[in-house]
């Protein structure tokens, strides 16, 4: 067999993930055998770490599909390529219903049609990971969870932001956050903590001037900017 | 086939991991078909059972062969090459059975004539829905050539 080479970060972490999912299969699919086996001796307080140990590895499966998606983010910006934002928010947006609709988001999106330069996978990606928390970090109290996606031509540039009026942070995490894997405890209901770091790398790279706000009980805002080709793209929405 | 429905299913698993090889027992164990299950646990293990060679004289002819892709020595890809270059195993349905997602693997197999390919599952209940899946579409929807 020949010796693969390691090119990359992508490749190692490519390699790496392979390895921990097969004992990461067997741990889970066996101790749901053992679950099985042991269904009517099992009291309520030991069918609970039975829970507890299947929550932890289907944690660790997705801190690891984290890892492969953080690392597999291209470091080299081009700008040779341009698309438009509204096909991107449409399909994002239907992509993503299925997870969206217990939340009762309401959207509203006011994007232009300037063309914008950059890679539209890339973009998707982070507005994905922005628009999904700030859809599960919603608050609860709120009547309704708003979310505003702006998209406004200026001198040249696009500048995107999205705003939602969800749980908010406090200033003190902010920065906190935004590595992989960290949450905390009051808003670590979703995921595994790597979504925010995905957006925020891309957009450190593939955008610019990327700004995070946030206040507890307010809601967060995320705005960037991409520069513009000056080319409009008539779009039926 | 070779009237599969009244006889016993002979597949052949290519996987050198024990525990999903028992994984994978116990899932087939829910295939409504009678099946043997042969386990090799390499590659030159597995060529040597598809050629009838040493201790494997008189082994069948398996109806699918399920071939894991990272095994030590000859690993998935170089099977699959032999297999799919020898006349009289090549017809055999070769259904790739890894943890890769990686889409440089998935174009190298059906490159190479893979069958199908299928991502081990994480969940018992996927599993058994796969091999009950294998079974429908393999043993009874479609047609094999009897030899």
């Amino acid at each position: 067999m020949k010796r693969v080479e390691i090119e990359s970060i992508a490749d190692f972490a490519n390699m790496i993930s392979h390895d921990f999912n097969a004992p990461l299969r067997q741990a889970r699919m066996f101790n749901q055998f053992f679950n099985q086996s042991l269904e009517f001796e099992l009291t309520e307080e030991q069918q609970s770490y039975q829970i507890i140990v299947d929550s932890n590895i289907r944690r660790l499966e997705g801190m690891i599909s984290g890892i492969l998606r953080f690392s597999r983010i291209k470091k080299e910006r081009d700008l040779t390529q341009s698309f438009c934002l509204n096909p991107v928010i449409k399909s994002l947006l239907q992509q993503n219903d299925h997870y969206f609709c217990d939340y009762h988001p309401k959207f509203d999106i006011q994007v232009t049609n300037q063309e914008v330069q950059g890679e539209e996978p890339l973009i998707y990606q982070a507005l994905e990971e922005i628009i999904k928390n700030a859809v599960f970090y919603s608050d609860s109290r709120k009547e309704q969870l708003h979310i505003c996606i702006t998209a406004e031509m200026l001198n040249s540039k696009v500048y995107i932001s999205i705003q939602d009026n969800g749980l908010g942070l406090d200033p003190q995490y902010h920065d906190y956050v935004q590595q992989p894997f960290k949450q905390i405890p009051t808003h670590c209901e979703k995921g595994v903590g790597i979504g925010l770091s995905i957006a925020c790398k891309i957009l450190d790279i593939h955008a610019d001037n990327f700004k995070f706000e946030s206040e507890l009980g307010t809601g967060t805002k995320i705005s960037f900017n991409l520069p513009t080709n000056n080319r409009l793209t008539t779009i039926k929405i | 086939m070779n009237s599969t429905i009244e006889n016993t299913a002979n597949i052949l698993l290519v996987e050198d991991n024990p525990g999903d090889v028992l994984l994978t027992k116990k899932a087939f164990e829910h295939m409504r078909i009678k099946n043997t299950l042969h386990v090799t646990s390499d590659g030159d293990d597995a060529l040597n059972f598809l050629f009838h060679r040493g201790k494997y004289q008189d082994a069948p002819k398996p109806d699918l062969i399920l071939l894991d892709l990272n095994m030590p020595g000859k690993d998935g890809i170089e099977v699959l090459k032999e297999i799919k270059s020898d006349d009289n195993i090549k017809r055999i349905p070769v259904v790739i059975m890894t943890s890769s997602k990686a889409e440089q693997d998935i174009v190298k197999s059906y490159n190479l004539h893979a069958n199908s390919y299928i991502v081990k599952p994480m969940d018992q209940t996927q599993f058994i829905d796969i091999v009950n899946a294998i079974e429908s579409f393999w043993f009874y929807i479609v047609k094999l050539p009897d030899i």
